[in-house]
């Protein structure tokens, strides 16, 4: 895994771009700690930091094209290079590396952009085309690697973390109050969104050339959730799952150093892990978080799971206190607000992972969208036909929807819960009927703000403006919703990838390989009970698992969010409520924050519900923000570790 | 008991019923009311005024605004007291 900054059409003096472009790699090289490299010429500069998994004597960045047309800054990893290889070879093309980053170069070279809906990988890259002077960035179809493009000064600046913008002369950063509005309703950043002033996410599956003082963002990959035509009975569709995830793992393990696997005990991790397990010739090495608090912890499931396959299980075991003194520094990583504190036990997680010596592993991330995992798509179902039901059956299904609730269930839960269904029946927020339940929870958190807005509008426009979105079913609206809002802006990124980068971990999703995503939706709600989700995952490997994984039913990760603080920090109520840093923030209404930071720290925790546990965690984490980012404390001052490898082709280098 | 409901949900729901957000507002399109709380009421009210919401109460959406829950529950109180 790597990183990749540099700045394009700057009006920096090009004496400086050595010392600007490595300064930026230094404020991301936890990303890549092995080796740096960086490009120079009149126009642009940009670089690596590289954390050397494949090739590691020769896969060294950045890369040329033989005849010194094309340059790539690339992070991210393509499964499907040694196939694409073959093919550029037939073609004509000779390789000087066995590396995946040389196959994305002269794939570039061969096909141009649409060389990209032939990747199947997890990947951002820069690539200089130096004959037209055109700067491509593009990104991977889900989302997996960031890429963050900021405008400033009439240039162009570009990188893997926004923090590496803090090394960039004059760069300053300043909250975006809209984008803080939709994030706080919609609990992520939506595609572009970054939370802060003119800096710009590019999109999954997309690319943007800069040419000059233009730029033109293009979509290399839509999100096809309509799928083909199911298989003919049940069993073709479990051998078809077990085929597709078979080599969605394989291309996987393609990895010149050791692969371990993050076993939640829940079934999507279980199930990979029974399929490295199964591919390898030493214990497989799998990793887990334990919590002290019963009601998240899943250590008998993980024990279960470590017995039964044979591996090399390790479990780290973090308190409450823990997540309350990790929380800044884990803040500082994932750089955007966060409505849970979930992702910190990911960050020490990967601190122990590397510990280990361990720089790749498995997760389960994407099988509960592939595969309509989450309660939202059983509310999304029963919702879209709430009104052909009667009383009875309506009462019956919601017994169904959340069988680890207690406040869903018994005679009483349930007739509560008719009311509180009732409501969301009719689409009051166009496009959006799936979530409405959800993004009613969320209005509350943007009451932090003294000006909210519509925080519903972007992605209202979002959604308004996909084609092909208007088509699609109840529950495909609410599988896009989930691809495009929490898979990518939350999952993928605050609580996968940059918590793992944070140590210079890998994380790769084989169940967000293409074909397995492919295969999902034409087989999903085609067979078994629509109301036992992941059903014909549980079918394909009941036989391989502990009874006890299949049957659990889903278990949301969680970790404990207010109560936490609560518990074990009452400096956070002086920290939250400092008058200075509200004034400084401008943003927030500090009247509204100091009546709900007491309301937090005064009540019992058993009073304080999802809403307010959201909107806490998003007032910390925005208030960690303005430190690092807008105050500028996430600054490194030290220099890059490495060595850097420079390319230089400013023209004072090459008359010198 | 109107004026203890409305002191309950300002405190739950950390809002204040004003010329904007009425007894007769609906509090989930005002956006003052969530899934939880929204649990939580009907237990609250259930307990403390000891009446049960039937199916027809909770989805009929009187019980979505203040005027709405006390008139529900006031007719339910004396429809009780004439039964009982």
């Amino acid at each position: 895994m790597c990183g990749i900054a540099g700045f394009y059409a700057s009006p920096l003096p090009a004496l400086k771009y050595p010392d600007v472009v490595q300064d930026m790699l230094a404020q991301i090289e936890h990303r890549g700690p092995d080796e740096a490299g960086c490009f120079l010429d009149d126009r642009m500069a940009m670089g690596t930091v590289r954390l050397s998994i494949i090739d590691l004597s020769t896969g060294s960045q950045p890369m040329g094209s033989p005849d010194g047309r094309y340059w790539l800054c690339y992070n991210g990893e393509l499964y499907n290079y040694r196939e694409l290889r073959s093919e550029l070879t037939r073609l004509g093309f000779a390789f000087r590396t066995r590396s995946d980053t040389e196959v994305v170069l002269l794939a570039w070279a061969a096909w141009g952009a649409a060389c990209l809906k032939r990747f199947n990988g997890a990947f951002a890259f820069s690539l200089f085309d130096s004959v037209t002077g055109e700067l491509h960035l593009a990104r991977d179809r889900y989302g997996k690697r960031p890429l963050f493009v900021a405008r400033h000064e009439g240039g162009w600046l570009f990188a893997s973390e926004m923090k590496a913008f803090l090394a960039y002369p004059g760069f300053r950063f300043s909250f975006d109050a809209p984008q803080l509005a939709s994030m706080f309703a919609t609990w992520t950043p939506l595609p572009g969104q970054s939370g802060f002033r003119d800096i710009e996410q590019l999109p999954m599956g997309e690319y943007l050339t800069i040419d000059g003082t233009r730029a033109e963002r293009r979509r290399w990959a839509a999100l096809d959730l309509v799928g083909g035509a199911p298989p003919a009975t049940e069993e073709e569709a479990v051998e078809l799952v077990r085929a597709e995830l078979d080599a969605a793992v394989d291309v996987r393990l393609r990895s010149d150093v050791e692969v371990g696997v993050y076993a939640s005990g829940g079934l999507d991790s279980s199930i990979l892990a029974h399929l490295v397990a199964r591919r390898s010739d030493v214990p497989l090495r799998t990793f887990s978080l334990q919590f002290e608090d019963a009601e998240f912890d899943e250590s008998a499931e993980q024990n279960a799971l470590a017995s039964h396959l044979g591996v090399d299980h390790s479990a780290l075991r973090v308190s409450d206190s823990d997540v309350v003194e990790a929380f800044p520094e884990a803040v500082r990583h994932a750089e955007v607000p966060v409505f849970r504190t979930a992702f910190v036990p990911m960050y020490l997680l990967a601190e122990h992972v590397r510990s280990q010596g361990i720089k790749v592993v498995l997760s389960g991330e994407g099988a509960d969208e592939a595969f309509l995992g989450y309660g939202i798509f059983k509310d999304t179902r029963l919702l879209s036909e709430w009104n052909d039901l009667d009383d009875d059956e309506r009462m019956s299904r919601l017994g169904r929807l959340y069988p680890y609730l207690g406040h869903f269930n018994g005679e009483d839960g349930q007739r509560r819960m008719l009311g509180l269904y009732q409501q969301f029946t009719e689409e009051r927020l166009p496009g959006l009927f799936s979530h409405q339940m959800r993004f009613q929870n969320g209005r509350f958190a943007t009451r932090l703000l003294k000006d909210a807005g519509d925080p519903f509008a972007a992605l209202q426009e979002l959604v308004a403006e996909e084609s092909g979105y208007a088509e699609l079913s109840a529950v495909q609206k609410a599988q896009w919703l989930e691809f495009r809002t929490l898979l990518s802006g939350y999952l993928l990124s605050t609580q996968g990838e940059r918590m793992a980068l944070a140590h210079g971990v890998e994380n790769r999703c084989p169940f967000l390989d293409p074909a397995v995503v492919r295969l999902a939706t034409s087989v999903n709600q085609r067979f078994g009970d629509e109301y036992d989700e992941k059903y014909l995952l549980k079918r394909a490997y009941a036989d391989v698992l502990p009874a006890r994984i299949i049957e659990k039913g889903k278990f949301p990760y969680r970790a404990p969010d207010s109560a936490a603080f609560v518990r074990s920090n009452s400096d956070y109520r002086d920290l939250l409520t400092d008058a200075d840093t509200l004034d400084e923030i401008g943003v927030l209404d500090p009247r509204f924050v100091r009546r709900f930071t007491d309301r937090i720290f005064d009540s019992r925790p058993e009073r304080i519900g999802t809403k307010e546990n959201q909107t806490f965690v998003f007032l910390a984490s925005t208030i960690w923000l303005h430190h690092w980012f807008v105050r500028g404390h996430a600054r490194r001052r030290d220099p890059l570790d490495v060595p850097m490898h420079v390319v230089d082709r400013r023209s004072d280098a090459l008359s010198a | 008991m109107e004026q203890e409901l409305k002191q309950y949900m300002e405190e739950q729901f950390m809002f204040e019923f004003d010329s904007e957000i009425t007894e007769d507002s609906d509090l989930f399109k005002a956006g003052v009311i969530d899934s939880f709380g929204y649990i939580t009421l009907i237990g609250h009210i259930e307990q403390e005024y000891d009446v049960k919401l039937g199916e027809e109460a909770l989805l009929g959406n009187v019980m979505v605004s203040l005027s709405g829950i006390v008139g529900f529950v006031e007719s339910a109180r004396s429809r009780t007291s004439e039964n009982g």
